[in-house]
Formats: C-alpha cells, structure tokens, sequence
C-alpha cells in the first residue's frame, strides 16, 4: 500500500514528508481523514485518523473541540505544545510518536494523530469494534451465569477479573504471529498452580513460529503434540465461570484477543465430562448426569458396530424372537448391513452438518426433511431397515449429548473403526477395536501427566469429583493431579 | 507400526470373514425332530418364514417344515441342504422331539450327534411323541404364538410348575441322565389334537375354536428296547413330587363323595435313610386350600388336620404309584438306583450288575410325608 522506507526517526525527517505520505496513501485508502486546523496565521495543527477503526465522537469532543477552540492571535498555548496537551484533553493513553512505523501502526489501530511542526502526539480515540457480552451459542447453560467471552481481550480478561478478585490471579502476555502480532494472555492462580506446568506451557506458545493466529484453537496443533490420538487433550470454553473454576482447580486459561473461546490446560479425559452446570445442581442430579454423558459417550462409538457384529457374525447372542424380529426387518434391503450402516451415518452426518452450519430460519425445513428422509421414507422404500435407523439414531443421540464440542471427532474416528472391524471380524474385531481404543486413552500423556487421572491410576481421594460429584461440602480439596500449592479449599460450614 | 501389523494379523487368525452371514441367508431352525424309518434316519425341521406380517394381516403360515433321509444323521441332513437355499441356524432350537423308534440302541448315536454340534445350544427341550408322526406335531400351529415352537416349549416348562403332571427336561439333563448309573431320564410327551391338516386347509390362526393344537401329554420314559413306558396323571404327579419339580400344584383328593383340592405353596420330597433294603422318602409339603367341596366347617382346626391328613395319603399314594409302575416295568425312572449309587455305595453293585432287573425290585421304600395346610385360603375383598 504505501512505500516501505528504511526506520528513521520522525524528528530527522520533516513531517511534511509524512504528510505527503499520508496525502498519498487518501488516495487509496478514503477512511482516512486529514484534518487541517489553522489555530494562527501560518501556524498548521494536522489531525490524521482513520474512521473505521476510530471512534468520530472521541474524536470529536475532546480533539477537535480543544485545538477548535483556541484563539487565532497570539496562541500561547501552542508554544509549548506537548504541556498544553497533557493539561486539557483527558485521554488515558497518550503516546509520543518517534517512528514512523509506529506512528503508521497507532494509527490503523483506532489512535488520532495530531501533527505540529515537528512533534507528533497519539491519542486513543479507539472505536468499540466488538459486540457486547451476549450468552454463550456453543454452550448453552439453563443454569448459572449466561455470559460468555468476546473477541475483546480486555473485556475477556475483565470477565475473569471480575470473577476472581484475588492478587494472585497472574496475567502473562506474549506476542504470537510473526505478522497478526497476536496479544496471547496466560492466565493463572500463582497460589494454587503448579509452576513447572506453567513454564512448560509458556516454552510451548513461544515455540510457536507462524505467521498468523487466527484464534486460541490455532494452539491445538502447538500443544500437546507427542501423542498419536484423537481425544481432545486441550478444552476451549466460552464460559467464565467454567473458566474460573477451572482456573481455582490450578488449571491455566489462555486468553487471545479476537478469540471468543479459552483454552484450558492441563486437562482430562473426565473433564470433558464435567460442565459447570453440574455445580449449580444437587449432588445426586448431577452425577447422575455425568453418569448418562459417560453411558452416552460408549453408546455413541459402540453401538453400530455391535450391532453389526452381532448381527453379521453372532447371531446366536440374540434370543429367537428377536433375531426373527430383525430378519423379517432386513428381509427386503438389498445391502449387506455395513452398507445400510454407512448408508445411514452418512445421512445422518450431512443433516448434522448441514444443521450446524444453516441459519435458524432455514432450520425448519432441514428437520423436516432429514425427519421424513431418515425416518420414513428411506425405510418405506427398502433401502434400509427400521431396526438400522434406531441403531444409529441412538448412536447419533448419544454423541450429541456433550458439552464440549471437541470430544465429536473421537466418537466420529473410532465409531467408524470399530463399524468397519465388526463388520470384517465380527465380535473379536469390535473386542479388538474396544481394547485398542482403551489402549489409546491409557497412553495419552497431557503435560506429562497420565490422561485418564484421576481414573487410572486410580486416585481415591479424587473420586468424589470424577465420574459423579458429591455435595460441594465435602470436596474440599482441589484435585490433586493439579493443585500444588494450597490444596485444602477451606470449605467451612458453620 | 509393527504393533498395527502384529495385531491385525492376530485378529485374522483369530476369525475372518468366512464366518460372515447375513441374517436373510438364515434358515432358523426352531424345532427338530429324529426318527427311524425303514432303518434310516429321517430328520423333519421347522423352519422359520421370514414374511413380513405387513398389510396381508397374517401371514399364510409362520413355519415350514422339510425333511430329510438317510444312512446316517449327517446324511440326512445333508438331504435337506439340497432343498433349502439358506444356511441351517439352530443355535436357537427350542426343543426337539425324539421319537420313540430311534428310542433304543440308536439313541446313543443321537446324543452322540447331538453333543457334537458346536452350533447347538445345549438348552433345548426333549419331548417325544408316542402316538403321532413327530412331523405332524411340527408342522402344527398355535393360536398363541407365531412361532408354534416357542409356544410347544413354554407349554411344557408352564404345565411343570402350575399343573404338575408334566416335566420339562433340557438337552443337558437329558445327557446327564443318560450316561448317570441308576436313573433314565423321563421326558414329556406331546400330542396333537385333532387332525392331520394340510398347510393350505390350516385354519387354526384365523378361527377362534380351534380343534387343532399340540397338547403336552404325560410323561413317558423309555426302557433298553425302545417300549415306551407311559406315566399316568398319578405316576406323572408322584415323578414331579419326587423331583419337587411342584411350584404350585393342585392336589384334588376326596372327602366321602364330595371332592376337595388345595394348591402346594412349598414341597420337599426326597429319599432319605436307607435301613437294610428299605429306604425312607421323607419330606414336607405346604400347602392352603384352593377348592372346598366337602360339608365339614373349615373353621374348625380338626378340619384342617383332617383334610391333611387325606391330602397326605393322596401324595404318597402318587409316589407309591410311580415307584411301583418302575418296578413293575423295571426301569428306575424314579432314580432310586442314582440315589443310592451317590450316597450308598456299598449297597449294591453297579459295575457288575444291572440295577434295573437285579436291584430295584428288591428295594422297599418307607414314606415319611408331611402334609401342613397353611390356610384356609383366600377370599377376595369383603364378601
């Protein structure tokens, strides 16, 4: 866009060059406004902004109004221009501008520019770009606080502030992105966090070598890479308070700025289990829930291809009423059932998709479609038997039951995998499958920590947060995995 | 990757695809039945019709049956694979009848076959037929089921526990009995009630009084020659009693002209001591009154003692009945011999001599039967 010259120092050059630059660049750039105020005879104050990014009203109150203002005769104030400036217009940031670089770069981030002979000063009359706090898409809650991040990182940050009002909550910075520049924020609770986590974490994001960072889920292909899975090892919220939980357990949030969403490390293969509703339950209603969403996880990667084992291979598993039941259902389709399988899940997979991606006002007509697809016609036709249909709709029922959207592409890999040996070695193929499935949880490593704690190795202490939660009371210790420092929560009923 | 290899070959071994079988290649086989003709083995299957139910309302008929001929077991079968087009699955096989013409020295031979097949489950039902072609009892229909298999093989495990005049025996405790020193195994016999139908002329699904069924008989056991030796509903009451195969029986016996009945709530019979050559039958039955006919007032606790005592005499004139129709037939169905083999050993002996004409004749039998009425039974609401 405009010309690269070598760094000088604005002071050596004569602003007019700038100017001119600048004069130049309006040509292709018609957001930006040069504003030439005449406060004397032959006295020039040039007031440079760019509309988009800027605020027209700061601009207008506090800038223009104040330089405006002053009177054409003997102008003192203009004498000693920087003093004058502190003195009247109220700005929080107000910067002195020496480069040329940066003055372009305070620019085109929402900054005003006022120009006066040779001295160059930045306002921040930035303009409010995001949208406000509104409540959580990806996770909707029907309990508990319903706001969720932005793609503001001070308001992120605030979110979380505002949660946790303690001086130990620690807020480090770093740039990622050779050329997005990212501001990447970790957060964590020195008190409570284990610290060689905390370094191996920061080595982790500083290693990161790419030209642009688009969102905190970039991290996934940084982080954790040593192993060979599909479970989710990293949990990306939008909630502050699941964050602030997180954050209280000696967890770290990594906050970025236009990211809506959290990356929380270390975690579990349990934690995508736990949803921050659970606490906001009684005890018995959420384990119970938890209990359902584990139950569902291995009904969604196993029932089809038990069904198709035990229905290709096994058949002497099934009582004689059932097996004739299912026999007369698949009497009329032409397909062996790994087809019909296949036929269905990939049914099922374009509605899912399609649904995610379809606005909401064209959402109707795609159930009602997919229902009578699926449901009806498909089956009246004969190209699949009803018995099909349920299998994979309590399969895909099953996998939609969770909270962190993540955990779809393990249940997707091994579904298929596990379909794919029933149907080639029937009953000792989907044992197989299971084993190797287990095998795969059992060697996960998340910071150097086994994924399956606090399940395997078993952590008794730990079990009354793990696959059910007892009454708040009685956790009264972060787990131990995690916390370091601090472990007791200090949980006192009067 | 050599772990990916290592256990992808494993699973290869292990199994493979040849075992692949669509559930539209079965035959389901529900009930099978052995017999001789001709000094050839004639074996009759019952095969599941896969016909959707649909809008036809019922179907033409829910079973099929083939038969097949030969030499051999295997060479029967073999003749019905070349008429059937699906792959035989009998893993589900609800019982099986054993006719009484491959009853004697052949029987060896079909357990043989039977205990071979690793296809078969070893849970089904043995019944037999003495006065019907086993095919006739296959081909017919019932009312309750659409698979007339399971509702032959359900009528035989009900009437065990409600009525007590029939048993239900499995593959395995026919074995069992089979090959044990002293006992032969008893199995119940299946009639068919009315006639022979031809599948087109079958209207027992579409009439509500129907005269063509299977009806579970008595219980028959067979001696070395293959003679059936058919128990009565007396015999048949004392065999269950015996086993305490009773759940809740009804025991009728007569007061003067008038009749009373009373339903088993617990039974426990069993041999008990053995005094030179006689052996005791001990055991204790519970019981309330179910039907009361007689003029004697039930209030009254004399009653009740009384009424026991003639339901004990009842109970133990069944048993003395079946102990004696062994005897008479020489053939220890009762498992007398079995008893005393496990817990008398010096009593008799077994490897050299024949229990059935040598020892049981000789045996004397003692009854010690206790008869408790509970109560006088129940009256519904506030009449």
């Amino acid at each position: 866009m405009y010309k690269i010259t070598e760094i000088a120092n604005i002071k050596n050059m004569n602003t007019k060059d700038i100017l001119n630059e600048l004069i130049d660049l309006k040509n292709k750039m018609p957001d930006l406004i040069i504003k030439d105020i005449k406060p004397g005879l032959f006295k020039h104050v040039y007031i440079i902004t760019n509309e988009a990014v800027s605020s027209g009203d700061k601009v207008n109150d506090f800038i223009l109004k104040h330089f405006s203002g002053l009177s054409i005769v003997g102008s003192n104030p203009l004498k000693n221009f920087k003093r004058d400036v502190e003195r009247n217009i109220p700005s929080i940031n107000f910067k002195n501008v020496d480069t040329r670089e940066s003055l372009l770069e305070f620019l085109f981030s929402g900054f005003t520019i006022v120009i006066y002979k040779n001295e160059v000063i930045a306002y921040e009359t930035r303009a409010e770009l995001d949208r406000g706090v509104t409540e959580p898409t990806g996770e909707p809650v029907i309990r508990g606080p319903k706001d969720s991040f932005t793609e503001n990182y001070n308001k992120n940050i605030g979110l979380i502030r505002k949660r946790i009002k303690s001086e130990h909550l620690c807020l480090e910075e770093l740039t990622i992105g050779t050329q997005s520049k990212s501001k990447v924020g970790i957060m964590y609770m020195e008190n409570i966090c284990e610290d060689a986590i905390v370094d191996k974490l920061k080595a982790m994001l500083e290693k990161i070598n790419i030209d642009g960072v688009m969102d905190v889920n970039n991290f996934k292909s940084f982080i954790n890479k040593e192993n060979h899975t599909l479970f989710p090892t990293l949990l990306y919220t939008e909630k502050p308070d699941d964050t602030c939980r997180f954050l209280l357990d000696g967890r770290i949030a990594v906050t970025m700025e236009n990211s809506p969403s959290v990356l929380i490390a270390p975690t579990f293969f349990v934690d995508f289990f736990h949803s921050s509703e659970d606490y906001y339950h009684k005890p018995f209603f959420s384990s119970f829930l938890r209990l359902i969403r584990f139950v569902a996880y291995f009904l969604a990667i196993i029932t089809p291809a038990l069904f198709i084992a035990i229905i290709t291979y096994d058949q002497e598993i099934l009582p004689v009423s059932l097996l004739i039941n299912f026999t007369v259902q698949r009497s009329q389709v032409p397909f062996p059932a790994i087809v019909e399988a296949f036929v269905l899940m990939f049914t099922f997979e374009l509605l899912y998709e399609g649904d995610a991606r379809t606005p909401s006002i064209r959402g109707t007509s795609l159930s009602i479609l997919g229902a009578l697809i699926l449901g009806d016609a498909a089956v009246q036709a004969g190209i699949i038997s009803p018995i099909m249909v349920i299998v994979i709709a309590v399969s895909a029922i099953s996998s939609l039951v969770f909270i962190y959207y993540d955990i779809q592409g393990s249940i997707r890999f091994w579904r298929y995998l596990l379909m794919i040996l029933a149907a080639l070695f029937g009953m000792v193929g989907f044992m197989c499958g299971f084993i190797l499935l287990i095998l795969n949880l059992c060697t996960i490593k998340t910071f150097g920590k086994p994924y399956l704690l606090p399940l395997a190795p078993f952590l008794i202490k730990d079990q009354s947060n793990a696959l059910v939660r007892r009454d708040l009371t009685k956790i009264n210790k972060r787990p131990s995995y995690l916390a370091k420092k601090n472990i007791i929560k200090e949980v006192n009923i009067k | 990757m050599k772990k990916l290899i290592l256990i992808i070959g494993v699973i290869i071994m292990c199994t493979g695809c040849w075992n692949y079988k669509e559930l539209t290649e079965l035959g389901i086989v529900t009930a099978m039945a052995i017999s001789k003709k001709d000094n050839k083995y004639v074996i009759d299957m019952q095969f599941v019709n896969i016909v959707e139910a649909g809008d036809k309302g019922v179907p033409e008929s829910p079973i099929s049956v083939m038969s097949g001929e030969g030499d051999t077991i295997a060479d029967a079968i073999r003749s019905i694979n070349m008429k059937m087009s699906k792959v035989f699955f009998s893993s589900n096989m609800e019982y099986m009848i054993i006719d009484k013409s491959v009853a004697d020295e052949s029987l060896e031979e079909v357990m043989d076959f039977l205990a071979r097949d690793t296809k078969l489950s070893l849970n089904f039902l043995i019944v037999t037929s003495t006065n019907e072609d086993p095919k006739n009892v296959l081909a017919a229909l019932s009312q309750f089921n659409l698979n007339p298999a399971s509702n032959v093989s359900e009528l035989v495990r009900r009437s065990e526990g409600r009525y007590g005049a029939s048993t239900s025996i499995t593959f395995k405790e026919f074995l069992a009995k089979y090959l044990a020193n002293g006992i032969t195994p008893v199995i119940p016999n299946v009639k068919l009630v009315g006639e022979v139908l031809e599948a087109e002329d079958n209207e027992t699904l579409k009439e509500s009084n129907s005269n063509n069924y299977v009806e579970v008989d008595n219980l028959v056991a067979f001696d070395e020659k293959g003679e059936a030796i058919i128990l009565g509903t007396d015999e048949s009451f004392g065999y269950n009693f015996l086993n305490n195969h009773i759940q809740n029986g009804a025991v009728t016996s007569a007061c003067g002209e008038n009749y009373f009945t009373v339903q088993t709530l617990k039974s426990k019979i069993g041999f008990g001591e053995l005094k030179g050559n006689k052996l005791s039958v001990d055991g204790e039955v519970q019981a309330e009154v179910f039907f009361y006919g007689c003029e004697n007032d039930l209030n009254n606790e004399k009653t009740l003692d009384k009424l026991s005592k003639i339901t004990k005499k009842t109970i133990t004139e069944y048993i003395e009945k079946t102990i004696n129709l062994a005897k008479e037939k020489k053939v220890d169905f009762v498992g007398i011999g079995n008893y005393l083999y496990k817990n008398e050993n010096d009593y008799f002996d077994f490897d050299k001599k024949d229990w059935n004409t040598d020892g049981l004749s000789n045996i004397e039998l003692d009854y010690n039967i206790e008869v408790t009425l509970l109560k006088q039974g129940n009256l519904k609401g506030d009449i």
